[in-house]
């Protein structure tokens, strides 16, 4: 079987600083796969040219049998490659319906309220906020608007980035229980998280980057069971 | 007396309205101050001359083209100057200078062409003499300019807040890469909004070419203090502000020419500017400019 999203050799850059040098990863229709390690080691840098918002300096990138390197992110987005991006990025001056349903700016009007009610049922938080503006909300009730808004676009692989950051311990529950959910689904996710216990204990697999570098990767629970590595690279 | 002012008033403020609207949308949504702007006050108004003169077009038809025509030169130069600053995410000050470097080189090609004189349209297109209602002399054309800015600001409003397209220009006006992430084309929705912003410039600048029966190269000059004024007391890319203060705007020029002196009329965006920084500094609504930006 062949994955679902395979990467090989993706380099990235900031002008001339080399962020991501050159990374190979797989993650295969219906598996939950993490991304971790500690900060600015480049996660963030490897979901945006996944995505299309940074032109990869090498390697490939191929979704779905096509591959998307170097191409624009909304001819990705329209495959069905949908990130959550880092800081939730909603559209603050817009009312949470409206957010949902830019979610769903690719799909048509009767499929979209359908998966508008379900999101909204799924997070009554948002339900109860419909016509409120989104930069109002709390940083959970964003998060899950970011969510909720990715959702709706019904995608075939969601890049979560770093979905518990900033938030209580009891929002991060509430998050992690929604992933999970999404998990049960059969959604096929990439998780970006600096909470690297809960990434491993959730996920079928991980990858753990260093400076732009994968330096381990295999099943989630060997990954988790090497706790000198969680702390060698992680700074846990 | 009163009624003839305020009657004037409306015309003129729904006019800077219209103007001031566009002006903000591109601001909203490219993130420059663009000067050029300006200029599209004075193309569209002699794109529809010209389609009167030498097409032999009547009054709607020569303004569709004016306002077409307009709409793409806005898009060529946009993509031309604007994009790579863009990308470049260059400092406002760049925009600044380098529109205000276009807006110079267009007029004076303008002039290169049309000469520096006034032209007029030909009467037959203003339609009848004044007629009296009431207290009010109203010319025909003048009701065509109300009704046109009428339905134009309506149509704008439904398009951006309940259209699908127009949430995505919100969108990108907010967050492009996000927007881009929803599998919107951001360079799309960039070119038609340098088409939209700069067709409601020629547009307002045919309909005060219509107004006063004066078309000149430099006429989008005085238009653009105005859109500065209007803009910032609306706050910088809010609709709703640019109209209110749009209209705003025109009864306070009308009533200075009328009652103090038309000398002053030039001095009242300046004072109208001045006095909203102070009072209001985040715009009529209250939207911090500085997260937008
Ligand atoms: N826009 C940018 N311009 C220049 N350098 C950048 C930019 N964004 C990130 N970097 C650099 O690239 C490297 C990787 O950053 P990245 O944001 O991908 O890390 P991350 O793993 O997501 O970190 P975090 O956990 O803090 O989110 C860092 O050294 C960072 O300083
Ligand atoms: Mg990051």
């Amino acid at each position: 079987m062949t994955a679902l999203l395979s990467i090989q050799g993706l380099e990235l850059a900031y002008g001339k600083i080399a962020a991501v040098k050159g990374i190979d990863l797989e993650v295969g229709e219906g598996q939950v796969v993490c991304l971790i390690g500690a900060n600015g080691s480049g996660k963030t840098t490897t979901l945006r040219g996944i995505s299309g918002l940074l032109k990869p300096r090498g390697g490939r990138v191929v979704f779905a049998g096509t591959d998307i390197t170097g191409m624009a992110p909304h001819r990705i987005a329209r495959l069905g490659l949908v990130q959550v991006p880092e800081g939730r990025q909603i559209f603050a001056t817009m009312t949470v319906a409206e957010n949902l349903r830019m979610g769903g700016y690719l799909v048509e009007d009767g499929e979209r309220q359908r998966r508008l009610d379900e999101v909204l049922e799924l997070f009554p938080r948002l339900a109860e906020r419909k016509t409120q503006t989104a930069g109002l909300l709390s940083g959970g009730e964003q998060q899950m608007l970011a969510m909720g808004r990715a959702m709706i676009a019904g995608p075939r692989i969601v890049l979560l980035d770093e979905p518990s950051m900033g938030l209580s311990p009891i929002m991060v529950e509430q998050i992690f229980a929604i992933i999970e959910l999404l998990k049960r689904q059969g959604k096929t996710i990439l998780l970006v998280e600096q909470n690297a216990q809960l990434a491993l204990d959730i996920a079928d697999h991980a990858y753990v980057l260093e400076t732009g570098r994968i330096r381990l990767s295999g099943p989630a629970a060997e990954v988790a069971g090497d706790a000198a590595v969680l702390h060698a690279y992680l700074g846990g | 007396m009163l009624a003839q002012q305020l009657f004037n008033a409306l015309v003129l403020g729904s006019v800077h309205a219209l103007f001031a609207l566009g002006f903000t949308l591109t601001f909203g949504v490219l993130r420059v101050i663009n000067l050029l702007y300006g200029f599209y006050v004075a193309a569209g108004a002699f794109a529809a001359l010209v389609a009167v003169q030498s097409l032999g077009l009547g009054l709607w038809a020569a303004g569709a083209f004016g306002v077409v025509v307009a709409g793409l030169v806005a898009v060529v130069c946009d993509f031309l100057v604007l994009t790579p600053l863009r990308r470049a995410k260059a400092p406002e000050l760049s925009s600044l200078i380098v529109t205000l470097g276009g807006v110079l080189l267009m007029n004076s090609l303008m002039q290169i062409v049309f000469g520096a004189e006034v032209r007029r349209f030909p009467a037959r297109l203003l339609g009848q003499d004044a007629v009296t209602i009431g207290p009010l002399v109203v010319a025909p054309i003048q009701l065509v300019i109300i009704a046109t800015v009428f339905v134009l600001v309506a149509l704008l409003f439904w398009f951006m807040e309940r259209t699908r397209l127009g949430t995505a220009i919100r969108a990108v006006a907010e967050r492009p890469d996000t927007a881009a992430l929803m599998g919107v084309n951001v360079g799309l929705v960039v070119a038609g909004v340098s088409f939209l912003s700069a067709a409601l410039s020629a547009t307002a600048g045919i309909l005060i070419g219509l107004n006063f029966n004066a078309v000149h190269p430099y006429m989008g000059e005085p238009m653009m203090l105005r859109g500065f004024a209007i803009i910032i007391i609306g706050g910088l890319g809010d609709i709703r502000g640019a109209l209110v203060a749009g209209l705003a705007l025109g009864f306070l020029e009308v009533m200075t020419a009328g009652y103090v002196s038309s000398n002053l009329k030039e001095a009242v965006a300046f004072t109208a500017l001045i006095l909203g920084l102070w009072l209001r500094p985040n715009g009529l609504f209250g939207r911090a400019s500085g997260k937008r930006a």
